[in-house]
């Protein structure tokens, strides 16, 4: 049975090089625009491992880890952050609300899947 | 007596004040004059530039509305060149199969030819014939290089979909941009609102940031890894830390 995986960014194309690179790799792929979206989906599948950006409408990154981290079901679901925030500030809060890895835009598919291979393999 | 004295100089001396003050006056008249007539040279001025914070206000809608515009068509353009991408890679993995199978079917061919050469070895006429099909089979090389050259094609469609994050960055910095006219957009209006000449439509944002668009204005598209590395090293110097803070509590 296929790992899945769940992408939340409001940018399509960066949904889109995401979830090429990581079908690629044999995962399915769930996707949001949002981390509103995001949670709400969250119930409503069985997911492996979440890759999220920061800066999202409705509910930020940061706000969807800390619910992630807070709910029963996924607290220990490995969460990858993919962003073009890169300030020491903005990856020291990314980690301590619970992210296990911080990867930023542009990104290498090759890293992501390397990072996604780290904790599903 | 005195008392009269004492007014009359009062009187003296007022109008001795009034006489400086008109004295004063026939000095600043001039200046008035001037003032006065460098206002009514400069209102035409002032009207013309007013006209043109108006006109420039109506326009910023329609700047930040093409610049919505640009960023739709790249997105869409993007999002159909990475659904090509996807359909090649598919085609790339059915054909890699595809090689695989007449990998594997000549390998066997090869195994069944091994067989039939024993058993005809007694015939000079069949081995030859053997031998002469062993020999025409080895389309293994072929194979190899045609994988090779696949291999070539995965590796540009790679580095295709890696340029193609530049999208997303100019999304971001082109949001920043837009936002920027909104904010000088806001503040002309309440400059104008002022004269009582305009009142913003913000209807005219038809996707402006006033609806909420979330973006990094410092997004840059450079050397690919270079950011990366840069964040992973601040993250082992914070692990490193963390580290030192644990060993210092266990010394």
């Amino acid at each position: 049975m296929k790992k899945v995986i769940l992408i939340a960014d409001d940018s399509p194309t960066i949904r889109k090089f995401v979830s090429v690179s990581l079908k690629m790799q044999g995962f399915e792929v769930i996707v949001a625009s949002d981390g509103m979206e995001a949670a709400e989906l969250l119930p409503k599948n069985k997911v492996d491992l979440i890759i999220t950006d920061l800066n999202m409408p409705n509910l930020d990154g940061f706000e969807f880890i800390k619910a992630i981290r807070a709910s029963q079901d996924n607290k220990d679901t490995p969460i990858i952050i993919l962003s073009s925030l890169n300030s020491e500030e903005d990856i020291e809060r990314g980690l301590k609300y619970g992210a296990n890895s911080y990867l930023v835009k542009p990104f290498d598919p090759k890293r992501v899947q390397y990072e996604v291979s780290k904790y599903l393999n | 007596m005195s008392k009269i004295n004492s007014n009359l100089n009062v009187i003296l001396e007022k109008l001795g004040e009034m006489k400086k003050l008109f004295h004063y006056g026939e000095k600043i008249v001039p200046i008035i004059e001037s003032i006065t007539q460098f206002v009514d040279e400069t209102m035409p001025l002032l009207d013309n530039v007013n006209s043109s914070i108006v006109e420039s206000t109506h326009k910023m809608p329609q700047a930040s509305n093409q610049i919505n515009d640009v960023t739709s068509a790249t997105e869409l353009a993007t999002t159909e060149i990475l659904d090509l991408i996807d359909e090649i890679n598919d085609e790339i993995d059915k054909t890699k199969n595809q090689l695989s199978e007449i990998k594997t079917a000549e390998i066997e061919s090869l195994e069944i030819l091994e067989k039939l050469k024993a058993a005809v070895h007694n015939n000079p006429v069949a081995s030859k014939y053997v031998d002469e099909l062993t020999d025409k089979l080895p389309v293994y090389e072929i194979v190899n290089k045609i994988m090779e050259n696949i291999g070539k094609i995965e590796d540009a469609s790679y580095k295709i979909t890696l340029s193609l994050q530049v999208q997303d960055i100019t999304t971001q910095q082109l949001a920043a941009v837009n936002h920027l006219i909104t904010s000088v957009h806001e503040g002309l209006n309440n400059l104008l609102k002022d004269f009582g000449d305009y009142e913003m439509d913000k209807e005219q944002f038809n996707n402006g940031l006033t609806s909420g668009q979330h973006f990094d204005a410092n997004a840059k598209y450079g050397e690919h890894g270079q950011k990366q590395s840069d964040v992973d090293q601040i993250i082992n110097e914070q692990q490193k830390t963390s580290q030192d803070e644990i060993d210092k509590l266990f010394s």
